[in-house]
């Protein structure tokens, strides 16, 4: 009997925590996964060219992330099954298709991005990149091929906490804690509406809710097995997992703000800062947060790679799950492995435009966001599927479309400034 | 009784009564034209804008060259 059979068959009264820590997991993981080497260069990008100025954006980020996932956990834990089936299912071939097409491209891409942070990682420590990402692709590969769901999520919570080895720094470094508190809370534009500040903002929404995340929860809490009765937990351990991302944003944009704001010193790369500690505090301080670093490319590259690798198998209709063996389950696995070693060939492409492809994936999953909550939402207003208590409420629906249109409108200037970047004139920061 | 015909008063009575994953409908999901239109058009403009994007990529990777 696993730890979920015995939380969901003793006294309720009795199991709260028990119960909670059987089902914590795909929240916690998706939005950790949140952090990845992307939102380590946006977040520590905002913090060196505008201060404590833009950490207001991460709260509004809170409920909105949370409401999105939120209905995942529901039509996950209502339909036992993962996101791609509930399009093909209830949408047909020709939406699914464009749906999984999508995600796999900037799937994908977003793998090369998790390399590219993993290979920077690890040359702080002198590892050459051919080795960073043989090593990367089987410690990666490693982590599925366990044949047990549990097993692969102890090894991924397992790495959730690394999260917070930018910590030390942060504390090391002694920041207006006080300044960065009201900072949090009061909305300030530096420079006015300018094209650089509108495009870091877009890029911090873009990387804080990205379209692998509905993918892969769903998916995640179909492979658990999580059930109707499992959503009040399922939705805590999401709630735990939105405190990750804030606090991690948080202590990113605050680091680069003390180390950077006003001072000669640009910053060109997520890895510099490492370098830069090492001589600010100490070679301990960089080198916990270059671990942090790697940490954040290996949980963004096990959760992409997994969201394709589901997504696949759901629409093929063969098994794909963490639970199968390769003999069971090979295009699950060729999905994941393919992914993998594809991605990281092309990170050791001598003078690939891996800045450019990092700014290109921002731009990519910021176009296909708002296309993906639509689905979303629609398939939350299917009374049909859900039933009437299960179906998303009126305040959901005024909610959840705001929250459409705000991105839409978002991504719409983001591909605008992608497209033309000198479509906006420039009135200095 | 399909799960999801259940008539609960509210989520906690759902929960309480630990019912099984509902049961896929058959078909495919009600669509108004308007709906199916909108699909359609933002589908268009988001494939667009991604060949758009990709078309300065490619034009950025071979200046990089």
């Amino acid at each position: 009997m696993t730890l979920l059979d015995t939380a969901r068959h003793v006294r309720p009264r009795r199991t709260s925590l028990l119960r909670f820590l059987a089902i914590i997991g795909p929240g916690i993981i998706v939005m950790t996964g949140d952090n990845d080497v992307g939102a380590f260069a946006l977040y520590t990008s905002a913090g060196a060219l505008y201060g404590f100025n833009l950490l207001w954006v991460m709260l509004p980020l809170l409920p909105i992330t949370y409401f999105a996932q939120e209905m995942v956990v529901r039509l996950g834990c209502a339909t036992g099954m993962g996101h791609a089936a509930m399009i093909f299912k209830r949408f047909g071939s020709f939406w699914g298709w464009f749906s999984l097409g999508d995600l796999m491209i900037v799937n994908f891409a977003t793998i090369v991005t998790e390399f590219i942070g993993i290979s920077a990682g690890l040359g702080f420590f002198g590892v050459p990149p051919w080795i960073s990402v043989l090593l990367t692709i089987a410690f990666l590969f490693a982590m599925v091929s366990t044949g047990a769901y549990k097993r692969w999520e102890n090894c991924a919570l397992a790495l959730v906490p690394l999260n917070f080895l930018v910590l030390p720094a942060v504390l090391a470094l002694k920041p207006n804690y006080a300044a960065a508190a009201s900072h949090y809370f009061r909305v300030t534009l530096p420079g006015g509406l300018n094209p650089d500040l509108v495009f870091l903002i877009i890029g911090l929404v873009g990387t804080t809710i990205a379209p692998w995340q509905i993918f892969f929860q769903q998916s995640a809490i179909a492979d658990k097995q999580l059930r109707i009765r499992d959503i009040p937990m399922a939705r805590l351990d999401l709630f735990v997992g939105n405190l990750v991302v804030q606090l991690g944003a948080f202590a990113l944009i605050v680091l680069a703000a003390v180390l950077y704001f006003g001072t000669r010193t640009q910053l060109t790369e997520p890895i510099q800062i490492a370098t830069d500690l090492v001589h600010r505090t100490g070679y301990a301080y960089g080198a916990l947060y270059a671990v942090a670093l790697v940490n954040a490319g290996l949980i963004g590259g096990v959760a992409n790679s997994l969201a394709n690798a589901w997504a696949l198998g759901e629409v093929a209709d063969v098994p794909s799950s963490l639970n199968r063996t390769f003999r069971e389950a090979p295009l699950f696995y060729i999905t994941y492995a393919s992914c993998l070693a594809v991605a990281g060939a092309i990170v050791l492409i001598p003078h690939a435009p891996l800045e450019l492809i990092t700014t290109s994936v921002q731009a990519l999953a910021a176009i296909i966001l708002p296309v993906t909550i639509v689905f979303l939402n629609l398939l939350l207003n299917d009374r049909d599927l859900l039933g009437p208590v299960l179906v998303n409420k009126r305040w959901q629906n005024i909610v959840n479309w705001s929250m459409i249109v705000l991105l839409f409108g978002l991504s719409a200037i983001l591909a605008a400034q992608t497209i033309a970047p000198n479509l906006f004139p420039k009135t200095g920061a | 009784m399909r799960t999801q015909d259940i008539q609960a008063r509210g989520e906690a009575e759902l929960y309480a009564l630990d019912p099984d994953y509902v049961t896929q409908p058959e078909g495919r999901i009600a669509m108004t034209r308007t709906v199916f239109w909108s699909l359609v058009a933002l589908r268009v403009y988001m494939v667009a804008l991604i060949g758009l994007v990709l078309y300065r990529f490619t034009e950025y990777a071979q200046l990089v060259k």
